[in-house]
């Protein structure tokens, strides 16, 4: 058992150690890290801002998306077609849940929080149901799930007006010294779940069942259960994104999620995860939110039209995807 | 095989509920039953929708998500599902409402171009064996992007050659009738009765048996994918033709719409597995709901959750079928 775990971690590499700085740049998340570098130099040459202010405010807005895009990075690397559409859904929710719950003391942080992790886990539980247990295709289970919620929020958004507590929202933007406190949560959340997907026993089932889900069956894991809990942790990281993007932007909006529904997957696909599941790669997809939050920048910044930043991400996906590698490739 | 021997009739005998409930939501006898009840309901409430006029009124605005449920149907049938087919359409729509009555060429050449780029994404598709799901988001924001650059807010004046077109009906029979009539018949005999039909259906479910034929399985890809964007533009034409204007959001609905269509209609999600005349049905059943909902005063906002819960309810209650069917039958 141990004896195939450590198999399935040791991913294929280049065994010629010597050549460090290649290892580097063929690592899957390299061309994120490399993207993310090459916009934020190109902010600095066209705007003449501070290049340190460019990077800390795009870590601080990119941390959103890092955490919706940890749960379906989950989602997508379990396999088997998996893909959340209902995080956008679930992100709206939670703002309005926990603004409520908050009602803009600061007391009620924690509750707050809680809250709108919950709401999150229980709107990924009803997914993981429908899908694993009721046997409908992803992308159907979630989206029927986020149109249920959608339909619960506007009910509910009718009669609430809740407001974040300040503390929570002043923490989004607080920095020590020239280093923001939320880039910093984000990074320490991003490397808290890589070391969860690499380094232990529930991580590497993860990635098994994405890569032959009989096989790690064989190996005593159910592929089923493994599947659902993905769809359990992308509800809850949308449930919390949405409680902090809620604290950030002064109180929730009906539309608050929406555009976090394509980003999410983007990230994931820009940071060399194999979108056909079984490879996760954390910090790519980190990079990626960077990269993705610094060309919205760079947009606003050139004042292009609103039209491109959707054609722009668009299309990136769709290229990465097309040129990155992908084992399910005709030859 | 349908002469049924005395060993077949009895070994069938003890799942005769499995295999009814199977056959009744088998491919298009009972949403077009549903479509029958719907609209009675609506003519019970309202008489006069069952007069020539109130015909037209209340089918008209089913043409083009009849349409569209038809060009996801040809996804479907590749076993894919587009998520892009909406904003395709509300570019369609723009282009019709902005380009063409400007300059006739160009106007046109653009729709050309949209249709080749729907088949050179059957390509991408096939070709990278990549998930059409993220693909077809992805694409969804370039063409909503196209659209946005093309007419940032909603306005336009689609030619009047287009609007008398879609308005197009005769005094005994009402042109509803007549373009639903042809176009199911149309489809159903090419994709039922035609050689290529039968190799289009079967590449999405056994996509080697047709290699092994002798068929190329990305040529029927990129036919599926071409008749998918020729039934957007259709779509899109007659959107056009009935608002007169153009808006890069009119169609955003029927990405899930005409999912809901093609399931509700006896298709499914393993491919190759779709009825024309069931997706008709199943168009007329989601649409016809919302038109009823409306009857009964429902505000507009629960309507597409409403629409949603119908296409969980169906898949369940299929799931269900399937389960008893299975459990009769190890019995």
């Amino acid at each position: 058992m141990t004896d195939l775990d450590t198999r399935v971690a040791t991913r294929p590499r280049t065994p010629k150690l010597s050549d460090r700085a290649l290892r580097v740049l063929k690592h899957a998340a390299a061309p994120a890290f490399i993207g993310m570098i090459i916009v934020w130099l190109a902010i600095g040459a066209i705007a003449g801002r501070g290049l340190w202010d460019t990077l800390s405010a795009g870590v601080i807005i990119a941390t959103f998306l890092v955490i919706v895009g940890i749960g379906q990075l989950f989602v997508i690397t379990v396999g088997n077609g998996g893909i959340d559409l209902s995080v956008s859904y679930v992100m709206t929710l939670s703002a309005f849940l926990s603004c409520q719950i908050m009602a803009g003391q600061d007391g009620n942080i924690v509750a707050g929080l809680v809250g709108g992790v919950v709401a999150g886990v229980l709107a990924g539980t009803v997914s993981a149901i429908l899908i694993e247990f009721v046997g409908m295709p992803p992308l159907v289970g979630t989206l029927a799930v986020g149109f249920g919620l959608q339909t619960i929020t506007l009910i509910y958004s009718g009669s609430v007006v809740g407001v974040a507590s300040p503390a929570l929202a002043a923490f989004t933007t607080a920095q020590i010294g020239p280093i923001p406190i939320f880039g910093l949560l984000g990074i320490v959340i991003a490397v808290i779940f890589a070391i969860i997907l690499k380094r232990t026993s529930y991580g590497r089932r993860v990635e098994a069942v994405g890569q032959k889900p009989i096989a790690a069956g064989f190996a005593g894991t159910n592929p089923a259960l493994i599947r659902a809990s993905a769809y359990v942790i992308s509800g809850g990281m949308a449930g919390l994104a949405g409680v902090f993007l809620a604290a950030y932007s002064g109180g929730p909006s009906l539309g608050l999620g929406s555009s976090y529904q394509l980003a999410s997957i983007a990230v994931v696909v820009l940071g060399g995860s194999l979108i056909a599941g079984g490879r996760g790669i954390v910090s790519g997809l980190w990079a990626g939110a960077v990269l993705l939050t610094l060309l919205t920048t760079l947009a606003n910044i050139t004042r292009l039209s609103g039209g491109w930043q959707f054609i722009i991400q668009g299309a990136l996906i769709v290229i990465v995807l097309a040129l990155s590698k992908n084992p399910l490739a005709r030859k | 095989m349908t002469t049924t021997t005395p060993q077949a009739t009895s070994s069938r005998e003890p799942r005769t509920l499995g295999s009814r409930l199977g056959g009744a939501f088998g491919p298009w006898f009972l949403p077009t039953v549903a479509a029958v009840i719907i609209f009675g309901i609506m003519v019970a409430l309202r008489p006069l929708v069952a007069s020539p006029t109130g015909l037209n009124l209340v089918l008209a605005p089913l043409i083009p998500l009849i349409f569209a449920v038809l060009a996801q149907m040809f996804v479907i049938a590749a076993g894919d599902i587009d998520l892009g087919i909406g904003s395709f359409i509300g570019l369609g729509n723009v282009v019709m409402a902005v380009v063409l009555p400007q300059n006739l060429g160009l106007g046109l050449l653009m729709l050309a171009l949209m249709v080749v780029a729907y088949a050179a994404m059957g390509v991408l598709i096939a070709v990278r064996g990549l998930p059409s799901i993220v693909v077809t988001l992805g694409m969804s924001f370039v063409w909503l992007g196209i659209a946005i650059l093309i007419l940032p807010t909603p306005g336009g004046a689609v030619p009047a050659g287009i609007m008398s077109f879609a308005k197009f009906t005769t005094p005994v029979i009402p042109g509803v009738i007549i373009v639903l009539t042809v176009v199911t018949v149309v489809v159903a005999l090419f994709l039922n009765r035609t050689k290529y039909g039968a190799v289009l259906r079967g590449s999405g479910s056994n996509a080697e048996g047709v290699r092994r034929a002798g068929w190329s399985v990305i040529k029927t890809k990129v036919s599926l994918y071409a008749l998918a964007g020729i039934f957007g533009l259709l779509s899109a034409l007659y959107l056009s033709g009935q608002t007169g204007g153009g808006d890069p959001y009119i169609a955003s609905s029927y990405v899930l719409l005409s999912i809901a269509g093609v399931i509700v209609g006896g298709g499914s999600f393993k491919g190759g597995e779709v009825s024309v005349v069931g997706a008709v049905a199943g168009g007329l059943v989601i649409g016809l709901l919302g038109s009823l909902l409306q009857f009964i005063g429902v505000s507009s906002s629960f309507q597409a959750a409403a629409q949603g819960l119908v296409l969980v309810l169906v898949l369940v209650l299929r799931a269900l079928a399937g389960w008893i069917q299975k459990v009769r039958s190890t019995q």
